[in-house]
């Protein structure tokens, strides 16, 4: 989420210091790993806004149009053997691309697709609508396959060019 | 299918497709975005490559935490 492993322990460790601090408050509405994952995403969260102040308008999701939405790659990467599709310089490309995205969405992507989290918990966690939280996903969704699209389409491109010179 | 599709007419659809891969849409759009990939192969690939796109992600391992990542917290407490 904050795309720099010091921040991050920083993070982990604040985490376990504010719940060890404030256990008494735990009421048991939603599991441990809810409320540690609110108190973790709290304090990055916290950081992002301290770093890039901008980035956090609240009216991100009100964005006039679709915006990025609209697919301009469309290169079908779909039945690409699996030892093409997870190969190192994929997975570079794949953390490259989420770190690309805006704050506001990598966050709600990290937790839906990455960590698993559903739609209402990563509402309650990140304070957000549920609505709010469905359209980040999709935004951050989109972005990641118009990237990873773009890559497969320009391996594509060379392997043919290779060939074609060979 | 034209090369040149700008998704102009489908781009109404593109809000629903995150909710359509996870299963999530309702009926109705359901079927609207079926009848739409049968005749639009470009907006096809984006589904598939959609799909594709979050199957990678949850695929992959997480990132090993870093030396020491696990340890730290603990000890941060115990001399803290």
């Amino acid at each position: 989420m904050l795309g720099d492993e010091a921040e991050a322990e920083d993070v982990l460790q604040e985490t376990f210091l504010s719940a060890f601090k404030s256990i008494d408050s735990f009421e048991g509405r939603a599991s441990l790993s809810t409320w540690l994952h609110r108190i973790a995403t709290n304090a990055a969260l916290m950081r992002l806004r301290k770093r890039q102040p901008l980035s956090f308008s609240v009216d991100e999701v009100t964005e006039p149009g679709n915006g990025n939405l609209i697919p301009k790659v469309f290169y079908d990467w779909c039945c690409l053997p699996e030892s093409e599709l997870m190969t190192q310089e994929v997975r570079d490309e794949m953390r490259a691309a989420v770190e690309n995205l805006p704050d506001t969405l990598r966050v709600v992507f990290l937790m839906r697709d990455v960590e698993g989290f559903s739609t209402q918990e990563t509402a309650d966690i990140l304070d957000l609508s549920l609505s709010a939280v469905k359209s980040r996903l999709m935004r951050a969704r989109m972005a990641l396959r118009e990237r990873l699209s773009a890559y497969f389409g320009g391996a594509a491109s060379a392997d043919m060019e290779g060939t074609r010179y060979e | 299918m034209s090369e040149k599709h700008a998704h102009r007419d489908c781009s109404h659809l593109l809000a629903g497709l995150s909710a359509y891969i996870d299963g999530e849409a309702e009926a109705a759009l359901c079927a609207e975005i079926e009848q739409h990939l049968a005749a639009c192969e470009n907006c096809r690939v984006v589904v598939d490559t959609l799909r594709r796109t979050v199957l990678l992600y949850r695929e992959e391992q997480p990132a090993p935490l870093p030396e020491g990542g696990e340890a730290a917290p603990v000890q941060s407490v115990r001399t803290g």
